[in-house]
């Protein structure tokens, strides 16, 4: 079964790393809709459907978080926070996509209760390779919170 | 000298010369009233002995009657001269015959009287019978002077006084030898021992006059100044030795008076002996005491010993610090009876104390803040690697992503050249991106904490290849001997070091060379040597130890890449786990890296 509808929320600041993860996705031919915030905050907003996001047609309540970790105002580890003290949001899954390999980062984000934990390969190949991954574990095999 | 009012020589000569007096006084008189008797009984005898004769042959004139006989017979009495009168009585009592003849009838008892004498007014008068056949037919008288007797007795007695008086001379003499012989030996004794006395001089000794008791009490005398002297040499020996000490030390008696001050409490305390002397310690010296000064006295009895510090003034002034120590000094009896006290001055020390205090007080407060400063450096530098790890890596990504894109998209349409410039963009970025992640590396594995624990490097070594394609046929041979040793180590740490130099193993070869790698480990005293071979281009020994050190690279990365760090990292992760790392290589001939690590010595597996 192949979860090609949902849509994917990218949390992240970096234009580029914007461009390049929407390029290896296409690569790998993910088709599920992916929609992007900029920061901590308009991540919040996004998820609790505060102001433009009210409206679900446009931005619909995702599948998966793909979220950075260094964040303006409110970084990735107090969204991860928010997220899981959200009733509705607790079986989420939020994998953390993020440039640091630092061992404090990695075990306070699964302590925080992510899903998962990927760096940012430093190629695009691999960036690539890994957006095939994810497709091939997360949108293929893995089954979501049905509730 | 002066002689003493009852001197021995004096009592000895009384002594003796009175005994001797006594003595004779006591034989003259009984001798001479033995005498005495003795005379008057002989008088008594002979007397009666010639008026026996006498009334014997007077028997036969009275008998005849005839008086002219009978005065005849007493006529021959004129031999006898002491022999004053006598008279012989006829058996009626009358007076038949006398002597002398002119001697009157009353000079002559009137009527004889029975037998026998008597001693009357200076004369012993004797009757005696006259008998004829046994029967008394008269009485002789005799009478007797007693001046032969009194002759004799005045003769004896002067005798006796002369005797007495020579005697008395003998004994006086006597006395004076003997008291000389007595009394001499102790005057000498007596001398000897007022010098001593009065000068202290312990070495005057008594002459030895006689080899008698006196002979003995002398040579003990002597021995007894001879050791007394040793004694008060030993103690002035043992006094000059307190005095060399440069600790106070003081006797006070129960009371507190001074009673011993050594030179080093005139030093301490600058009172000298004499003015301390027989005062009140703690007056002297205004002591501060710790504690009551009863509590320390009952601390005294009970243990015998105490120690403290006091406060105590100078005679200039100055208060001083002193360390001391009492102990309870006490007769045979176990009754206290004084105290003796060692201060030394720890003033100086105090203040150094104090110095010391405050000026640790004051590198404290720098540790601190030089600590904080510190940690402030450290969270920075925490800060900026996480920042390097973050921020920089992400336009690098973003040059090659673009970079790569542009290739896949506009690629067919650009000039061979413009594909070159692309391509280099593409290879700078990334091996920019190798440095920050090598430099990364090395910061982690130069900081923080880390555990040993007991790896086992057959399998870190094999997971390794497994993980990178380099390290596996075709493009590698690596082989790794079987048992490899466990030691104690830092797994990450490990596997950064064995990934490094199998990195380099793989990178450093003659171009057209398949790398082949030989990983086998030997036991080195307690330690554990993992050997890397391989057959790459080697390394010159000048370049030995440069190419552990940060951006040590010794061949054009051109050639064959790498950014420099590597080897530093295996350095520094190794010297975290308390190992060594070397190499052995010349140039041409290949390289054998070595890491020394700890051994396992109790292994749980």
């Amino acid at each position: 079964m192949t979860t090609t509808n949902r849509a994917l929320l990218l949390v992240e600041d970096n234009e580029d790393d914007v461009f390049l993860m929407k390029r290896a996705l296409q690569g790998a031919h993910v088709v599920n809709p992916l929609q992007v915030v900029e920061d901590g905050q308009e991540a919040l907003d996004y998820l609790g459907g505060n102001g433009k996001f009210a409206d679900r047609d446009q931005y619909p309540l995702p599948a998966v978080v793909f979220l950075d970790l260094k964040l303006p105002f409110i970084s990735g580890h107090d969204v991860l926070a928010w997220i899981r003290q959200q009733k509705e949001f607790e079986t989420l899954v939020v994998i953390v996509l993020t440039s640091s390999n630092e061992a404090s980062d990695l075990s306070r984000c699964y302590a925080l209760g992510a899903n998962s934990y990927l760096v940012k390969p430093p190629t695009p190949e691999q960036l690539e390779d890994l957006a095939k991954a994810f497709k091939w574990y997360w949108l293929e095999y893995n089954q979501f919170d049905k509730s | 000298m002066a002689e003493p009012q009852h001197s021995i020589k004096k009592r000895v000569q009384a002594v003796i010369l009175s005994g001797s007096v006594i003595v004779l006084l006591v034989t003259a008189v009984a001798f001479v009233s033995l005498e005495a008797i003795n005379f008057r009984a002989q008088l008594v005898r002979s007397l009666s002995t010639l008026a026996t004769v006498i009334a014997d042959n007077s028997a036969a004139p009275l008998a005849f009657d005839n008086a002219e006989v009978a005065e005849d017979i007493l006529d021959a009495l004129i031999a006898e001269p002491d022999i004053e009168a006598a008279a012989v009585y006829d058996g009626a009592g009358n007076l038949f015959a006398r002597y002398p003849a002119s001697l009157r009838d009353d000079q002559l008892p009137a009527r004889p009287a029975g037998e026998g004498h008597e001693f009357k007014d200076g004369a012993l008068v004797i009757f005696k019978p006259v008998l004829q056949e046994q029967k008394a037919i008269g009485t002789l008288y005799l009478q007797s002077s007693l001046r032969g007797l009194y002759t004799q007795f005045w003769l004896y007695t002067i005798i006796v006084i002369a005797v007495l008086l020579g005697t008395l001379a003998l004994a006086f003499v006597s006395a004076v030898l003997l008291q000389r012989r007595i009394s001499e030996p102790i005057l000498a004794l007596t001398q000897a021992a007022e010098l001593v006395t009065q000068r202290g001089d312990y070495s005057v000794r008594a002459a030895k006059l006689t080899e008698d008791e006196l002979g003995s009490l002398t040579d003990a005398f002597n021995r007894m100044l001879a050791e007394t002297q040793e004694n008060q040499q030993r103690l002035a020996q043992q006094a000059r030795l307190l005095d060399l000490s440069t600790d106070a030390i003081i006797v006070r008696s129960l009371d507190g008076l001074i009673q011993f001050w050594n030179t080093g409490a005139e030093e301490i305390y600058g009172w000298p002996r004499e003015e301390a002397l027989g005062r009140s310690k703690v007056e002297l010296l205004q002591t501060e005491f710790p504690e009551p000064p009863q509590e320390i006295m009952r601390k005294l009895e009970r243990d015998g010993r105490w120690s403290g510090e006091l406060v105590q003034t100078r005679r200039d002034g100055a208060r001083i610090h002193v360390s001391t120590r009492w102990v309870l000094d006490r007769e045979a009896d176990g009754k206290p009876f004084r105290v003796l006290i060692t201060d030394n001055d720890i003033t100086l020390r105090k203040q150094a104390e104090e110095l010391m205090r405050s000026e640790a007080i004051r590198l404290d407060a720098l540790v601190e803040q030089r600590t904080a400063r510190l940690q402030d450096t450290i969270g920075e530098l925490e800060a900026f690697s996480y920042s390097v790890s973050h921020d920089m890596r992400a336009p690098l990504r973003a040059m090659q992503g673009y970079a790569k894109a542009l290739l896949t998209d506009y690629g067919a349409r650009l000039d061979a050249e413009a594909n070159h410039y692309l391509d280099r963009i593409f290879r700078a970025a990334n091996r920019l991106d190798l440095l920050v992640q090598d430099v990364l590396a090395y910061s982690r594995v130069a900081k923080g904490e880390i555990e040993l624990r007991p790896v086992n490097l057959e399998r870190l070594i094999d997971d390794i290849i497994s993980a990178h394609p380099e390290f596996q046929a075709p493009r590698s041979r690596v082989v790794v001997e079987p048992a490899l040793h466990r030691v104690m180590g830092h797994e990450a740490y490990l596997t950064q070091c064995v990934t490094n130099l199998l990195g380099n193993a793989v990178k450093f070869v003659r171009e057209g060379t398949t790398p082949e790698i030989h990983v086998w480990s030997e036991r080195l005293n307690g330690r554990v040597r993992l050997w890397f071979e391989d057959n790459g281009i080697g390394i010159d020994r000048l370049h030995h130890e440069r190419i552990f050190q940060i951006f040590g690279q010794v061949y054009p990365e051109k050639k064959y890449g790498g950014t420099g760090i590597g080897l530093a990292i295996v350095r520094k992760a190794v010297q975290r786990m308390n190992g060594e790392v070397g190499v052995e290589s010349d140039i041409h001939k290949g390289s054998r890296f070595w890491l020394i690590l700890n051994e396992v010595k109790y292994d749980d597996n």
